[in-house]
């Protein structure tokens, strides 16, 4: 009898695996998972609205309030939670302080490294290409403590630009400073889902010809991928994952934590320069 | 080698059932906190020794030595013996673990001031986590010695055989999560849509798919030791109540798959149906009733069964990318290994004449 029911569980298991018509086993190289322990392990690890910890930065304008294409001078003051200046920040990515400066309409992006001048304090030179208010996000790791992100908002001085929805631009190829970039990803471009991994390859060649290059590291790594939606409140910034990136394909892992367009900014570095390659995608629910 | 039971002492002291349960929990829960806490060194979240990580890891140790240390008290008090005979039947070790943890421990702290946190799998493997993991396994795997030296239990029933079982399933476990990147059914590189992938991805042949095609192999054989072993071990020491291949087979599967949740699930089913081919083997071939042929036979089909039916799957589910003599030569070399390791692991027939 035990037999039996054995026999039965055997044929019942064959059936029900058959039955099962989307139980394609992958590679966690090839899918990273969205759930599961090590996901929520990770998870921790990741750069998406990292909270500031209760530090502040407080960003001044040196002249007076800065004027649409004229180049300012900030100066950004670090303070701990108990509002001290704060005089330990560590390295991260090669530089003691990130600064990204996005205009409301996400359509202008700089990222920049203010030198530090002691004391929590940080100064940078930033022209703003137009009036408006702008989004100022740094990034320094105070205190021996981890990656600590701090947003501000900025009006500049000067005519705002008439505003734009922005509209997904899908996976079509961006060129910057003569250098074609192509994004793939995994799910498809399009078909991102909130809360679950993508994985984004950018494939980079010499534009017209599309002959392969070799891209240097850029801030200690082989790109930098900026994430932002449309309000400017979901804001994720991630490294490229070296062990599946060569020289002239890059790819990142992230998570978009929230449903809406979003825009993102990959950066790499090839031969000194800098290209930043901007792309529009929606994410779904 | 025979198998010693309890040498002969004074009067022994055995756990009760209950008490055995609560060892396999608080043994868990150390053990899961020695591998969250090397994970999350894994990918940089810690910083400091103060972490969340550590506060599973040695609160676990707080509940598994005062838990341990309380069972060697009370023995103490109500048999009156000496603290040596004192020491309940299987949990010599076990006590021995608490200590090892404790230096583990000491020697955690030392190393992360001296050499700071270590980053990927070197720190899962870091020396002070090793012996984390060893005063850890060895707390865990009471139970399972209790009832190995528990001389009268030949042919147990579950309710007297859960207790030993689960602290050898969760034995095993620990031993799969730190082979979690051996783990084929994680990996699945022999399925076409790997074998692709890695191909976009690196380029088509070259290396990469030279040393994937060695990985796939690599993990097929680790894994099928990490699965029949434990069946040679208990098929050594008693008569196994029905159904314990499919179970062992099912309970490691599932604890492999909560780190990703779930997203290989069809390995769960594989496994099972492959332990339930052991189970009717053993019952068949009577090897129960102590037939070495039958065991042997066991032993080579079981590993036939868990790569078949996987293989299977893949052809069903995705398709194999592999070439016909790799995957099949992956499914005879896994049932030699086995068979290799049962020759190795069996009771020692008595020389004749």
């Amino acid at each position: 009898m035990p037999l039996h029911g054995a026999m039965v569980m055997v044929t019942a298991l064959v059936l029900l695996l058959g039955g099962c018509g989307g139980g394609t086993m992958n590679s966690v190289e090839v899918r990273p998972p969205a759930k599961g322990l090590l996901h929520y392990l990770q998870q921790a690890g990741q750069m998406t609205n990292v909270s500031d910890r209760g530090y502040t930065v407080t960003e001044t304008a040196e002249e007076g309030q800065p004027e649409s294409g004229k180049e300012a001078s900030l100066l950004l003051q670090v303070r701990n939670p108990a509002g001290q200046p704060v005089d330990e920040f560590a390295e991260d990515m090669t530089k003691l302080m990130h600064l990204i400066v996005v205009s409301k309409d996400l359509s202008s992006f700089q990222h920049l490294h203010p030198t530090y001048e002691g004391e929590g304090r940080f100064r940078v030179k930033v022209t703003f290409p137009h009036g408006g208010p702008f989004l100022l996000v740094s990034e320094f790791m105070p205190d021996g403590k981890g990656l600590t992100v701090h947003k501000a908002w900025m009006n500049a001085l000067g005519t705002e630009p008439d505003p734009t929805a922005l509209v997904a631009s899908g996976s079509e190829a961006v060129v910057s400073n003569g250098i074609e970039i192509k994004l793939s990803a995994m799910p498809e471009v399009g078909e991102f889902k909130a809360g679950e991994m993508a994985m984004l390859n950018f494939s980079l060649s010499k534009a017209g010809t599309g002959e392969r290059i070799v891209l240097e590291p850029y801030l200690g790594t082989f790109g930098h991928c900026v994430i932002l939606d449309e309000n400017a409140n979901q804001y994720v910034h991630v490294h490229a994952a070296a062990e599946m990136s060569t020289g002239s394909s890059v790819m990142f892992h992230t998570e978009f934590p929230k449903a809406g367009t979003y825009k993102l900014w990959a950066q790499f570095q090839y031969r000194g320069e800098v290209i930043t390659a901007p792309y529009v995608v929606r994410v779904n629910k | 080698m025979q198998v010693s039971l309890a040498a002969a002492r004074g009067p022994e002291v055995r756990l009760s059932t209950n008490k055995e349960y609560i060892t396999i929990l608080f043994g868990i829960w150390l053990i899961g906190g020695v591998f969250v806490d090397g994970f999350a060194h894994n990918h940089g979240v810690v910083e400091t020794f103060f972490t969340p990580w550590h506060a599973i890891l040695y609160s676990g140790f707080m509940a598994s030595a005062i838990w341990m240390g309380w069972l060697l008290y009370r023995s103490k008090t109500q048999s009156g013996s000496t603290w040596r005979e004192a020491v309940p039947v299987g949990y010599g070790l076990g006590l021995a673990g608490v200590f090892i943890f404790l230096l583990g421990g000491l020697g955690d702290m030392i190393w992360h001031t001296v050499f700071g946190i270590e980053q990927n799998v070197s720190a899962l493997l870091s020396p002070t986590h090793l012996v984390l993991l060893i005063g850890a396994l060895l707390i865990l795997s009471s139970p399972f010695r209790a009832g190995w030296h528990h001389a009268s239990l030949q042919k147990p029933t579950w309710s007297a055989f859960t207790p030993i079982f689960l602290s050898l399933v969760a034995t095993t476990g620990a031993v799969s999560f730190f082979l979690m990147y051996a783990w084929a059914f994680r990996y699945n590189l022999p399925a076409s849509s790997s074998v692709d992938w890695y191909a976009v991805q690196f380029g088509d042949g070259g290396l990469i798919a030279e040393n994937n095609q060695l990985r796939g192999l690599s993990y097929i054989l680790i894994d099928t030791v990490v699965y029949m072993f434990p069946v040679f071990l208990l098929m050594k020491r008693w008569q196994l109540p029905i159904g314990t291949m499919g179970l062992l087979f099912a309970l490691i599967t599932v604890m492999m798959n909560v780190l990703d949740g779930f997203q290989n699930y069809p390995s769960i089913f594989i496994a099972l149906g492959a332990g339930l081919i052991g189970d009717i083997l053993y019952r068949v071939l009577r090897v129960r009733e102590g037939r070495v042929s039958g065991e042997r036979i066991l032993a080579a089909v079981v590993p036939i069964a868990l790569w078949s039916f996987y293989y299977a799957w893949m052809a069903i589910s995705d398709g194999i990318g592999w070439e016909t003599e790799l995957w099949a030569g992956s499914i005879v070399e896994a049932a030699l290994l086995s068979m290799g390791l049962q020759l190795l692991a069996a009771q020692k027939t008595p020389a004749k004449g």
